[in-house]
């Protein structure tokens, strides 16, 4: 197991980043062209009005100032109030956050599901019809962008065959899983096109690998050959794939959910920047930052679980 | 000196032998060839396209495939295979103004945070990380948010993303070169910097990061649709593929072609850029790995 | 000498190895046998490609599946060419251990040298976990790694080269094989290391009664280790004896030039003989002796008769149509030095 004092390390590694990614957020709402207050306030609102929401918001006073009142809320969890929900920011996000955070994961585990065998399969028989014919069609998948996957879906599945519902959200975790099937699978097909690739590139290496004849050389099962030398070995460089993919995750449900019509935060988003609700945009966006960054921690401590020659300094 | 003539005349010289290996590999013809087509329909379309993609066909409207409208009609009655031409102008233009500026800004940085490296490069490297800790998506809206929607907002927002990742690609390639004699015998010489980095150090970094470069075009027209789709990027009534596709998104249970068929040349064009790209990788992967 | 006495162990008869397709298979090992004593350490010498090593892959079967083996390999009164993969399993770490030429790549960088160890008293012991631990110590101990008791939690890079050689020899001593195959096991290791192993295998042969058959492209290896040698070229054996004669008084003209190609006695300056060309690629054998195309001595028929084994004196053989020419050609240059 990772140290703690690896953790510690890793986790103070994210301060200064984040404290970019704070400047970053504000000065995207308040340096950019456009006045927060004019887009808040009612089309016909009077300069007294307008006064009133910028002194409401704290635009009037100095940058610096701003910025310190932004950073002091937010770690209070104090993230202002949505304009076009008229609710705390803070309240709406968690409310719409395990939806998300439900699709996500659920993605990620049919894209493995899909992505893994297929590999497995490809790169026992390289270059054979098999192998070019999975990674031909993981090819296309990876030109289709994931709004017109999920259309695809939609029409075949649910509109044409109706096999799945057209959309909604469950309430327990079975419904769920039955109702989100289709917009989780439109993001798992593309990112299992990206898994498939890098799975299959590094099975073959660690096939080939010394240590795998070595194994054999040693009369050992192909069983354990296979779980416990090959696959624990193409995991490592599979974990960090997923990992680093977890953007494209992120903006993938975003999408999936526009197209699914499913309440997660990803539909929110595009609900507040129509609504130029700036407090719920500045709020979202943090969100998926701290997100990304917790799925890189995370990734950090399973790679260097798994991988002892990582675990030092 | 001779360390230095010969990093040039060899990038020359391969060149012909490049090609010629490219050439022998089936899918970077097949990539090339979809890449020629998609620039002819784009630079052309009228020449193409057997309707004229805004009449609208009152007699016609949502008819499904045939082969007087191979694609079909939309809610208008207008030619839908018309308008997925007449979108590639539109398209191949994003895939090409969607990177270009983040190519070039890239390449600049990357090369001189990587070559003089020092406190620019810390910097760099913080400043990386904090964007790379935004979904890629996300950010872009976010910015478009900012800005208004639109296709020249929606360049400036990927833009501003995206250099990002070509200059952490140069930085790293120029790390490399800079180890590298030739490099070094330059710097004996008594070259400038500037013409170290820009006529020897890049010429022989770059080959890695045009074929990124290749790749993105197939990701730029991915996310210049989807966020055509999602109404942020190019605005309707302009032909795009995203914008085709979400005016056909209330007619999927009776018109599933309208959404559908948009997305035919989405996937095509995108699989010719990555064919591309993939030979291209393949080719100039150093042997031995 | 005193090979002759002792019971042969292994003797293989005929071994061909060859890869691809059938219809146009790439030949690696052809028509090759040999015979190993209990006790004895044979080394197999030649270039790279010359189908040394894939002649001991051949032996473990570990060239399967995309090899195909053929010929006899009689081991305990079995014919191993003929065992399923299964059966193979049970003699393969058990029976015959083998370790490779990279240290650093042949150890699953993932896995405690302990567990790495112990997987193999799982495979073929009943040891309990406390006896495996134990018996791990022990080979560590054997091997020469000094403070054994704690390094079974250590992971491979955490061993110096040479150390992670040692590790890897005491993986392959877990169940005392009868037989320990070693493919270059000192190539990738600084030349004071290479002597330190060598001497390892050869005091571990000695004391445990083991048969080794040594794969090297060094002839001072062989001349330090090895109690009899067979040098390899092209798939074939070309000369086979005992390593004093064989290094002494060479007879085929591959053995000669490779010999002249390591510097002895040799005054200063004097340029270093090489042989001209090289190794035949596998797809291009010559339906005669491989060694034609770059011998000094070829006649016509070379390239087109296959010369056999003859023996020359009682404990050695030699393919060769020109054993009278090789002399005349290599000695008296050999003689003026």
């Amino acid at each position: 197991m990772p140290s703690l004092s690896y953790l510690v390390a890793r986790l103070l590694q994210i301060i200064p980043t984040f404290l970019l990614v704070m400047i970053f957020i504000f000065l995207l709402v308040r340096l950019l062209p456009g006045d927060p207050a004019i887009a808040m306030a009612e089309a016909k609102a009077t300069d007294a009005q307008l006064e009133q929401i910028r002194h409401n918001l704290g635009l009037d006073q100095p940058l610096p100032v701003q910025f310190l009142v932004f950073v002091k809320n937010t770690l209070t969890g104090d993230l202002g109030r949505s304009i076009m929900l008229k609710a705390p920011v803070t309240d709406i996000i968690l409310s719409r956050l395990p939806t998300t955070i439900f699709l996500a994961l659920y993605s990620v585990v049919l894209a493995v599901l899909l992505a893994g065998p297929l590999a497995f399969l490809a790169a026992s028989r390289v270059n054979s019809p098999v192998d070019v014919a999975i990674r031909g069609v993981f090819q296309v998948g990876l030109s289709m962008p994931v709004f017109y996957i999920g259309l695809v879906l939609l029409t075949v599945l649910a509109a044409q065959l109706r096999w799945f519902p057209v959309g909604g959200y469950g309430k327990t975790f079975l419904a769920n899983l039955y109702h989100l099937i289709l917009p989780a699978l439109s993001v798992a097909l593309y990112t299992s096109a990206i898994i498939l690739r890098n799975l299959r590139a590094s099975l073959i290496e660690v096939l080939d690998a010394d240590y795998v004849q070595f194994a054999r050389a040693k009369g050992l099962s192909p069983r354990i050959i296979m779980t416990r030398h090959v696959l624990r070995n193409a995991l490592v460089s599979t974990v960090t794939l997923l990992g680093l993919s977890i953007g494209n995750l992120m903006s993938g449900t975003l999408v999936t959910e526009t197209v699914f019509a499913i309440p997660g935060v990803g539909r929110l988003m595009l609900e507040a920047i129509f609504a130029r609700d700036y407090p719920l945009i500045q709020g979202l966006t943090l969100t998926f930052a701290v997100l990304v960054s917790v799925v890189f921690l995370l990734t950090d401590v399973v790679q260097s679980w798994l991988d002892p020659r990582l675990r030092q300094s | 000196m001779s360390a230095i003539t010969q990093s040039h005349s060899r990038t020359r010289g391969r060149l012909a032998g490049f090609l010629a290996r490219a050439f022998a590999r089936p899918s970077f013809v097949v990539g090339v060839t979809i890449l020629g087509l998609s620039l002819a329909l784009a630079l052309f379309p009228q020449v193409f396209a057997p309707y004229d993609p805004l009449a609208f066909d009152l007699q016609a409207m949502q008819q499904g495939p045939s082969l007087t409208h191979p694609f079909g009609t939309d809610n208008f009655g207008r030619d839908v295979l018309s308008r997925v031409i007449w979108a590639y102008r539109v398209d191949m233009q994003m895939a090409f103004f969607a990177t270009i500026f983040a190519l070039l800004i890239g390449l600049t940085v990357g090369a001189f945070v990587g070559y003089y490296g020092g406190i620019a490069d810390v910097i760099f490297g913080r400043c990386v990380d904090a964007i790379i800790t935004f979904p890629f998506l996300v950010l872009v809206i976010a910015i478009v948010a900012v800005l208004g929607p639109g296709l020249v907002n929606m360049y400036v927002a990927i833009t501003a993303v995206n250099w990002v990742y070509y200059a952490r690609l140069t930085r790293a390639e120029i790390m490399t070169q800079k180890a590298s004699d030739y490099a070094a015998a330059g710097r004996v010489l008594g070259y400038s910097d500037r013409r170290i980095i820009f006529r020897h150090l890049l010429p022989n970094a770059i080959s890695p990061i045009l074929v990124y470069w290749m790749t993105d075009m197939a990701l730029a027209i991915l996310l210049g649709s989807s966020l055509g789709y999602l109404g942020l990027g190019a605005q309707p009534p302009a032909a795009e593929w995203g914008v085709l596709i979400a005016e056909g998104r209330n007619f999927l249970m009776t018109a599933w072609w309208m959404s559908l068929m948009p997305g035919i040349a989405i996937v095509l064009t995108g699989l010719g850029f990555s064919l591309v790209g993939d030979a291209l990788a393949d080719l100039l992967r150093p042997k031995g790995r | 000498m005193g090979t002759q006495e002792k019971p042969v162990v292994l003797d293989v008869r005929h071994l061909r190895t060859e890869f691809g397709p059938r219809e146009r298979p790439l030949v690696a090992v052809d028509d090759v046998s040999f015979q190993v004593a209990a006790g004895e350490i044979l080394g197999l010498v030649g270039e790279s490609g010359s189908g040394k090593s894939i002649t001991l892959r051949s032996i473990l079967g570990i060239v399967r599946p995309r090899g195909r083996v053929a010929g006899e390999i009689r081991w305990n009164g079995r014919d191993l060419v003929t065992l399923s993969e299964a059966q193979l399993r049970r003699i393969r770490g058990r029976e015959i251990a083998m370790i490779f030429q990279e240290p650093m790549s042949s150890l699953n960088p993932l896995l405690s040298v302990g567990l790495q160890i112990s997987e193999n008293l799982v495979a073929h012991t009943d040891l309990d976990a406390r006896a495996r631990k134990a018996r791990a110590i022990e080979l560590l101990e054997l091997v020469g790694i000094p403070a054994a008791r704690n390094r079974l939690d250590d992971f491979p890079h955490e061993f110096s080269g040479g150390m992670r050689q040692r590790v890897m020899i005491a993986i392959a001593l877990a169940s005392n094989p009868k037989l320990l195959l070693a493919d270059e096991p000192t190539t990738a290791l600084d030349v004071t290391i290479q002597d330190q192993i060598l001497r390892l295998i050869q005091s571990l042969s000695r004391d445990l009664g083991m048969a080794v058959i040594l794969v090297t492209h060094d002839m001072g290896v062989v001349a330090e280790t090895c109690d009899r040698v067979a040098v390899m070229y092209g798939g074939r054996i070309c000369e086979v004896g005992p390593t004093a004669a064989v290094i002494g008084d060479a007879r085929h003209p591959y053995s000669l030039g490779l010999l002249r190609s390591i510097p002895r006695d040799v005054a200063p300056r004097t340029p270093l003989y090489s042989i001209p060309g090289a190794p035949p690629a596998l797809n291009a054998l010559p339906p005669g002796c491989a060694f034609s195309a770059r011998c000094p001595v070829a006649g016509a028929e070379c390239p087109n008769v296959r010369p056999a084994l003859q023996s020359v004196d009682v404990l050695r053989q030699v393919a060769c149509h020109h054993l009278a020419d090789a002399q005349t050609h290599f000695r008296p240059r050999e003689a003026a030095q």
